[in-house]
């Protein structure tokens, strides 16, 4: 029987490599731990990144947290968060970032599209996969990318340059994935 | 962690592609491993409400409560629902036990902030991680530091002052949030092994209660709220209970369902006046005009309790003429304590000593009006009066049409009010320091304390006046303070043979708590060292300077030089010795720039010469602004201790960690431990010798963390063994409360204890009843912790009878701030506990949002101020900015801010730029006996409801 896919695993992979170096970027200092991190963190003083998103030591520092953006209570957030993340099988590591911080939804999104190539590879169904990167981002991901996006009034040019692709990648993802959801 | 298929083709296929899985923020629920997952087929996800139905599940649910100052609330029982690692959500306890069927149960317990406290854990303004200052102090520039590093220097620095300067000029700031617990307890045994001074704030934020000390001894003292059940007349009188004491507000309404009358007597029309049977409105400031109209009346129409006066208070006494002071046994050379007062036998007419290891009223008669010549055993002749002749006197000149005109209440609702008390079988009030916090609130809580003493609602059931309320384990002096908690029961055998030597000696037990804790304020050896905090910042903040000596008029010479004489007599104590500069503050559960009145003033004054400050805090308060280090604390949920209660609710709660602190946060107790460490470790590694200050104090520094942690018996890493023997070395919690309090989170006080805080109820909790505090004075008839031994009205202390108030009397309050037409008041907000809660966004969305004035429309009007305009608060001292909401329920003249805006919330300024908070000089008088320092009370208050200001449009 042959299996359609959405895409490729070659553009899965893409995708999925794009998500990880985002959510290395945005990681804040404490989370920094010697995986590779692209580009991009190298080149980052941590305290330029705390003072650009450390909301507890700058009153002008950016949320990277989803509840930052929302007019509902976070700890629902918290709980549909957690409830996704174990859908798929996951759960909160010791010391991780709380569950609505951009770099914890971008690394759940690496993690999505690595499973989605992986089946792919495998020739096994990944429509589920689909759906769920598309609700993912649709009630989640676009919320604090745009967030992020409006609050943002640093005027560091690495940090304009990250958030302005984290847009581009979440806007193109929530069009081409938007389609997915429902029909798994 | 980096994880690769296993699986061979997709791994060469995957390593073709580049493919690399690199997570950290999560780990697999069931399978070993990522790849575990990643080898299966992708469960069937079709849209969001797939997983909809999974989301009543929890982890686990921990009993807790928040240890925050709610004072009058503490505290409530919370279940905490825990799922990966979080707080989800919490949810009150209804389990308290219904003791007395006759009574109402406490249940539910529980607050709109408490129910919002696991959005304030996780806020993006969490501090979880310590922070060191860049640039100036105060700039809003912070780096992320290491614990070992910040540790290692804030030791350095200690050891250096230590060293250089003394451990006197180590100052804690300990704030009203201090738990009583496991905090305190780590905060006590450093500062006893350093000899580093402890602020006691208590009176500096307001709750003074210098009316209740002067009259009953003590400020302690309060009833359970079942109690009410059994009133039939509750005054709420400068309080606002419906509004900030929302779980104990429903008794309130379940007494008057027994068919209670509630009078509630304030300025304002306020959420408590609403639902009293009737409201009586008073001009901010003037109640003891009120009260002592009311005297007037019930001695007028003899609506009195005789006995009761003549066996409690201090109206039989006589008072000398010649000296104004009373007249004693020494005077008339008779045996026995030469300090026994003396009163007159009615039926015989002799003077006979007052009742003195009693109050019971064996053989004697006391009559009650004198006026009459004594001959003094040096053979004089003067002339005595009776304190209750001379109440008459001073109480004929309150005629309710006099003190209507100084009220602004009818001279008709002052006959009413009268008629209500009259009547009443069992009067209550609601305890408040709202009062206190006025510069002449001494005088109108002695005039409130006169209406319950005239009509003996006193010590029964259902009567009595409530004053400041606290109980406490005592476990935490015992493990905080001595030297190992183990030595406790040889310790506990010698103080129970002094105590029964003085007692024998006609001393109460009461009267020798209060000696040791007065020795904690003024003895050189005091271990702790604890000083007045408003002492502290008039002293060494430059407080003092912020008041013009032309606002009182009583007053003969500026209160800088009634302070200096103070001091220098020894009645006054303040840590370090004026002239001798603090140099480091160590800030816990503590606000204080945010606290203190003309904390602007501190701040230009003190800080500039601090070589360091740091602040243990879960958020970036104002004062955490001003610091050099803030160290990231463990917030509820987090940690394991108690918090002080109060016997209005007599429960003791803790609260256990239900998840990790976030980020590096760490308990108080860890990081007071680890601070004892690095100190330990730089002092051996730097050569340290012992430090002998000038006073012969010892301080080894070299062995600092193993004092601390009593050789590792307690190590930064034991907080909840900490707890626990806290609790065990309790006497005032019942047989096996530490296994009770594990499974349920509270337990019931079997008892108020024998430490300083809680002695004063002076009365027993009975397991299947309401507590009524004050019954061992009242039933027992043990003397009150007064010089006359008595309910005294009267005080002959020099400063009192120089600024015309050894009797109760209404002052028109001094102009504070300057000549303006507005008063400023103010009162506990209900959207946060103190500035807990006041940056809550979920709070804020309860009211305007930001800083508001309430003012009259009759005062706004007239300035073309509309609602939610920008207005100007000003008078010579300072000014803000702040929105005005306009409301009838403020009288004309009257302003009203609520309680504790940070200062980073107003567009100008703060509400503490106009507050000078003149310190009262009558406060002085440390060296009566009754009124000398304590921990909690006897040291001057600081004020600010008086304050005079103008309000215009702001231009910004």
């Amino acid at each position: 029987m042959t299996v359609r896919s959405v895409r490729s695993a070659a553009r899965a992979g893409a995708i999925s490599t794009q998500y990880m170096e985002l959510a290395h970027f945005f990681r804040m200092p404490d989370q920094w731990d010697g995986s590779p991190v692209g580009q991009r963190a190298d080149r980052r003083e941590p305290s330029r990144h705390v003072h650009a998103f450390d909301q507890s030591i700058s009153k002008y520092a950016c949320s990277l947290y989803e509840g930052s953006y929302i007019d509902g209570a976070r700890a629902a957030l918290f709980e549909e968060l957690i409830r996704v993340y174990r859908y798929f099988g996951l759960q909160r590591a010791d010391n991780a970032e709380l569950p609505d911080h951009l770099s914890v939804e971008l690394e759940f999104m690496h993690f999505l599209t690595y499973w989605e190539a992986s089946l792919v590879l495998r020739a096994e169904p990944s429509e589920s996969l689909c759906a769920a990167q598309g609700e993912f981002l649709r009630r989640h991901l676009r919320v604090v990318a745009g967030g992020v996006s409006r609050s943002y009034a640093g005027g560091d040019s690495g940090f304009r340059k990250a958030i302005a692709e984290l847009c581009a990648l979440v806007e193109a993802q929530t069009e081409a994935l938007g389609p997915c959801i429902g029909k798994a | 962690m980096i994880v690769n298929d296993s699986r061979r083709r997709f791994l060469s296929r995957s390593a073709q592609l580049g493919l690399t899985l690199s997570i950290s923020s999560f780990l697999p629920v069931r399978q070993s491993t990522l790849a575990g997952i990643i080898e299966d087929a992708a469960p069937r996800f079709d849209s969001w409400q797939d997983i909809y139905r999974q989301r009543w599940t929890w982890d686990k649910v921990v009993r807790g409560t928040h240890v925050v100052n709610c004072w009058y609330q503490n505290n409530c029982a919370w279940d905490v629902y825990v799922k990966d690692g979080l707080v989800l959500r919490e949810e009150q306890v209804a389990e308290y036990p219904h003791i007395n069927a006759n009574l109402p149960d406490f249940n539910p317990r529980g607050c709109q902030k408490g129910c919002c406290f696991s959005d304030r854990l996780y806020e993006p303004t969490r501090i979880r991680h310590p922070l060191r200052r860049v640039g100036p102090r105060g700039n809003g520039r912070w780096e992320r530091v290491s614990w070992e590093a910040a540790l290692d220097d804030i030791a350095d620095r200690f050891i250096d002052t230590v060293v250089e300067a003394g451990p006197d000029r180590v100052i804690w700031d300990v704030g009203p949030s201090a738990d009583f617990g496991t905090s305190v307890a780590a905060m006590f045994r450093f500062s006893a092994l350093t000899h580093s001074v402890t602020l006691d704030m208590n009176t500096e934020i307001g709750d003074t209660h210098r009316g209740a000390l002067e009259c009953f001894g003590t400020i302690v003292g309060e009833r359970s709220l079942d109690d009410y059940f059994y009133s039939d007349l509750i005054l709420i009188w400068g309080a606002n209970p419906v509004y900030t004491q929302i779980p104990n507000a429903h008794f309130f309404t379940e007494a008057r369902y027994k068919g209670c009358k509630i009078v509630s007597i304030s300025p304002d029309f306020n959420a408590s006046a609403v639902h009293a049977d009737l409201w009586i409105p008073v001009k901010p400031g003037t109640d003891a005009a009120l009260a002592l109209a009311v005297a007037n009346l019930l001695l007028r129409d003899g609506a009195i309790d005789a006995e009761f006066i003549k066996e409690q208070t201090d109206l039989p006494l006589l008072v000398r003429m010649d000296t104004e002071r009373f007249l004693c046994a020494r005077d008339l050379g008779l045996q026995g304590d030469p300090r026994c007062p003396i009163m007159v036998d009615e039926p015989t007419g002799e003077l006979r000593g007052a009742p003195w290891e009693s109050l019971a009223l064996t053989g004697i008669a006391p009559a009650l009006d004198i006026d009459r010549k004594v001959h003094l055993a040096d053979g004089s002749v003067v002339r005595v009066r009776s304190v209750c002749s001379l109440l008459r006197e001073r109480l004929d000149e309150y005629t309710p049409e006099f003190a209507g005109r100084v009220c602004g209440t009818s001279a008709g609702m002052i006959e009413r009010l009268a008629r209500e008390i009259g009547a009443s079988k069992a009067m209550a009030n609601v305890s408040t320091s709202s009062l206190s916090k006025y510069y002449h609130g001494n005088l109108m809580e002695r005039a409130i304390i006169l209406l319950f003493a005239l009509t003996g609602n006193l010590g029964r059931k259902g009567a009595g006046y409530s004053a400041f309320p606290m109980l406490t384990l005592d476990g935490l002096d015992r493990f905080g303070i001595i030297e190992h908690p183990d030595q406790w029961p040889e310790l506990a055998k010698e103080f129970a043979d002094n105590a029964r030597k003085r007692v024998a000696n006609g001393e109460t037990m009461e009267m020798i708590a209060y000696d040791i804790s007065h020795a904690a304020l003024h003895s050189k050896t005091a271990s702790p060292p604890v000083t007045s905090a408003t002492l502290f910042w008039a002293v060494h903040g430059g407080l003092i300077d912020l008041a013009d000596p032309k606002w009182d008029p009583f007053l003969r010479k500026p209160v800088r030089d009634y302070l200096e004489e103070a001091l220098a007599s020894k009645a006054l104590n303040v840590r370090p010795a004026k002239g001798n500069t603090p140099q480091i503050i160590f800030s816990l559960s503590s606000n204080a720039l945010r606290r203190v009145r003309g904390s602007h003033k501190v701040l230009e004054t003190l800080w500039p010469k601090l070589k360091l400050h740091v602040v243990l805090d879960f958020r970036l308060n104002t004062t955490c602004q001003h610091a050099d280090y803030v160290l990231p604390c463990a917030a509820h949920y987090e940690r394991s201790t108690v918090r002080v209660v109060t016997p209005l609710s007599p429960f003791c709660h803790i609260t256990f960690p239900a998840t990790a602190p976030v980020g590096e946060a760490k308990p108080d107790w860890e990081i007071i431990a680890l601070l004892a460490k690095h100190i330990q470790q730089r002092a051996q590694a730097r050569g340290v010798e012992a430090i002998v200050d000038g006073v012969g104090n010892r301080v080894e520094l070299r062995e600092l963390y193993d004092k601390f942690t009593m050789n590792g018996s307690y190590s930064e890493t034991d907080e909840p063994r900490v707890l626990e023997k806290i609790v065990e070395l309790s006497g005032n919690v019942p047989e096996g409360a530490w296994e009770k309090l594990s499974e349920d989170g509270f337990v019931r006080y079997s008892g108020v204890g024998e430490n300083i805080f809680s002695i004063g109820n002076m009365c027993e909790i009975p397991p299947d009843d309401a507590i009524t505090h004050w019954t061992y004075h009242v039933r027992d008839k043990v003397p009150w912790a007064t010089a006359s031994r008595r309910i005294q009205f009267y005080i002959d202390h020099p400063l009192y009878r120089e600024l015309d108030e050894a009797l109760p009397r209404h002052k028109d309050a001094p102009l504070i701030g300057g000549d303006y037409p507005l008063v400023m008041t103010g009162g506990h907000c209900r959207e946060s506990i103190h500035s807990t809660w006041r940056d809550n966004q979920t709070m804020l969305r309860l009211t305007r949002g930001e800083p508001f004035i309430l003012m009259s429309p009759l005062d706004a009007k007239p300035r073309g101020i509309s609602d939610h305009d920008l207005v100007r608060v000003f008078n010579d001292v300072g000014d803000y900015v702040v929105r005005a909401k306009i409301t009838p329920a403020m009288q004309p003249g009257q302003s009203l801010i609520y309680h504790a805006w940070e200062d980073y919330q107003f567009k100008k300024g703060s509400m503490r730029r106009v507050t000078p908070t003149p310190l009262n000089p009558v406060e002085f008088a440390g060296d009566y006996p009754h009124l000398k320092e304590c921990y909690l009370w006897g040291q001057p208050g600081n004020f600010d409801r008086e304050t005079r200001v103008e309000i215009e449009r702001s231009a910004q």
